[in-house]
């Protein structure tokens, strides 16, 4: 006769002794003591501080509660395997309770996993996160919100759109934008610091400082190709949910409502981009230099014209673009890989647009 | 039967001295040593000092699992080498009993709350216990992490205040305030009950579970349990001993003695 071990619990021996235990026909017999238990008056139950144990308990003739507590997993298995049929029903408590605990604990472990791994791919794809926020602003969305950009900055000191020099800025601008979803605005500014740049929704707007600078047509086509790939790139609506987003990040985790607002400020007035957004205009622009057939070697001498500038007090258009030195290689570099023999320089009469009323 | 032999001795703030036979050992938690005679050599070893069969990490782990039930990362290792017997006394570190258990007894195994364990014989492991059911564990009041004490021979283990020990029979079970338990066997289920009331939870003091323990096994329980004393004090603390009524009635006394100053001066 095969037999489990257990602890027989009884009202005279509450704290267990060992038994040897086995079935035998509808009874289970436990034979140190010499007891037979009707199996129709057993109920079998999970307990134990770990979930682990596998009780069958009765009641002795007098009332007192009894029980068996199995000693090992193989005699669990055992009962499992040779209870009596009517018993066998019981046996699922068993399965039941070790289901519901592994079900709980793999589902808390797998939101937990879907919560890091949401998190890990967001870092992750970063730039197509925010590629696909901005492709849902529309072209005329963005357009309206640089104009009242616009119109914001002219109340402080109107723009310049006429004379030889706006002319001048308009028709090589128109140049480089053939083909362009934006209707771009070309304006000038007076301003002593040598600068340009773009406004969302094509708006670009010159120093005056700048066009007294450059010595010939070549490096202001060089400087405007620079600015419309910050439109045509969208640069600054994806600088802006960058800088958004993790405002957002900041809000929720500081509670302080002033801080995104602080760096929306910021990021209107300055319209700093990254490197590699500089990077990629540089590329691009000098793409769209040679699509439109201009020669792309006033970029070069532009940028050099700025490394020249003055150290101690280095222009805006300078600090907002670091490693000057750096680009001028780059851009030497994708010149020499991809000769343009079709390029011409721009021809114009430079001296009269620098000789313009707007500019002095 | 176990090598020491051992006495607990004072009546509510406890130690135990332990009699250590020539070349017997008893392993005590950091800090806990009262006293002890001339010829014990104590050494500092990484957990309970039980080995593991991955070497030196592997113990380097279960130090750190140890470390997770309240103990320290390393414990002293108290060992007679002289030829007579010497004694060696641990004392708790708060307000406590000292309950020793012998775990032959037990089956040689023991599950206590975080930081019972206070001093054991050579051999005995303390690990880590998980607590499996999530409404046990962030209810129960003893949080996921218990002691489970294993091997043969005595231990020693702290509680605050009174210590009550009760052996439940089969299907027995018994309602225990949440942070009350210190111990149980192995066999015993724990689990929580819902007090039913809103009323109770809100102003009868209770908390809005019980922990429920059912037989078979022994259980022990404690009086007074560090968080109850915890919150006492800090009451006693923060007003001074003295309540809003107080304070109130000595304004009474003032205004009672303007009155009768007034009545005294301003004969009607």
């Amino acid at each position: 006769m095969q037999t489990f071990s257990a602890t027989y619990y009884s009202p005279g021996q509450p704290l267990g002794s060992l038994a040897e235990a086995y079935f035998l026909g509808s009874k289970l017999v436990i034979a140190p003591v010499d007891i037979s238990v009707n199996v129709a008056d057993i109920t079998m139950s999970v307990g134990g501080f770990e979930h682990d144990a596998f009780f069958l308990a009765w009641q002795d003739e007098f009332g007192g509660e009894c029980a068996l507590k199995l000693a090992t997993k193989t005699d669990i298995a055992f009962v499992l395997a040779h209870a009596p049929p009517s018993l066998q029903k019981q046996c699922r408590v068993w399965h039941q309770r070790k289901r519901r605990i592994h079900l709980v604990w793999s589902s808390l472990a797998a939101i937990t996993g879907v919560c890091v791994l949401s998190v890990v791919l967001l870092w992750w794809h970063y730039d197509q996160v925010v590629c696909w926020l901005v492709s849902h602003i529309t072209v005329a969305q963005e357009e309206q919100f640089g104009k009242s950009v616009l119109a914001q900055m002219e109340t402080d000191e109107p723009l310049i759109s006429k004379g030889p020099a706006f002319e001048a800025v308009q028709s090589i601008g128109k140049r480089l934008t053939k083909n362009s979803a934006y209707h771009y605005q070309w304006l000038i500014k007076k301003e002593k610091t040598v600068n340009a740049f773009a406004l969302p929704g094509g708006v670009i707007i010159v120093h005056s400082a700048l066009l007294t600078k450059i010595d010939k047509p070549d490096e202001l086509a060089a400087v405007l190709a620079h600015e419309v790939q910050h439109v045509e790139q969208r640069h600054a609506l994806k600088s802006m949910v960058d800088n958004l987003g993790w405002a957002t990040v900041l809000m929720v985790f500081l509670g302080d409502v002033s801080t995104p607002m602080a760096m929306i400020t910021h990021e209107l007035g300055g319209m700093f981009f990254s490197r590699d957004k500089e990077d990629e205009a540089d590329r691009l622009g000098l793409q769209a230099l040679i699509n439109a057939n201009i020669a792309p070697g006033g970029m070069v001498t532009f940028l050099q014209k700025l490394e020249k500038e003055p150290g101690a007090n280095p222009p805006e258009w300078i600090s907002s673009h670091p490693d000057t030195a750096g680009r001028i290689k780059t851009i030497q570099d994708l010149i020499s890989a991809q000769a343009c023999k079709t390029c011409q320089p721009l021809v114009y009469d430079w001296a009269k647009v620098q000789r313009d009323k707007v500019l002095l | 039967m176990s090598k020491i032999s051992y006495q607990i001795e004072g009546s509510d703030l406890q130690y135990v001295e332990v009699v250590l036979p020539p070349n017997a050992t008893v392993f005590g938690e950091q800090g806990a040593m009262m006293y002890m005679d001339d010829n014990i050599n104590v050494t500092t070893v990484l957990g309970d000092g039980s080995p593991s069969s991955f070497g030196a990490i592997g113990r380097f782990f279960k130090a750190v699992k140890r470390s997770l039930t309240g103990e320290s990362l390393f414990s002293s290792r108290y060992r007679n080498t002289s030829a007579s017997p010497q004694r060696v006394a641990f004392a708790s570190s708060s307000i406590s009993k000292i309950v020793a258990i012998d775990l032959s007894e037990l089956g040689g195994d023991l599950i206590c709350q975080k930081g019972a364990y206070l001093a054991g014989e050579e051999g005995i492991e303390t690990k880590l216990a998980f607590q499996k059911r999530l409404r046990v564990g962030f209810f129960g009041g003893e949080g996921f992490i218990m002691q489970r004490i294993t091997g043969k021979g005595i231990v020693f283990i702290n509680a605050s205040g009174a210590l009550a020990e009760m052996t439940l029979a089969p299907q027995q079970s018994l309602q225990v305030d949440s942070g009350c338990l210190v111990a149980l066997s192995t066999a015993v289920s724990y689990e929580i009950k819902y007090a039913g009331k809103i009323k109770t939870a809100l102003f009868g003091g209770e908390g809005l579970f019980y922990a429920s323990l059912k037989g078979p096994g022994k259980i022990w329980l404690q009086s007074l349990p560090e968080r109850r004393l915890g919150a006492e004090l800090m009451k006693a603390s923060l007003t001074g001993g003295k309540g809003f009524g107080g304070k109130l009635y000595f304004l009474l006394i003032i205004a009672a003695v303007i009155y009768s100053f007034y009545v005294e001066f301003n004969p009607a």
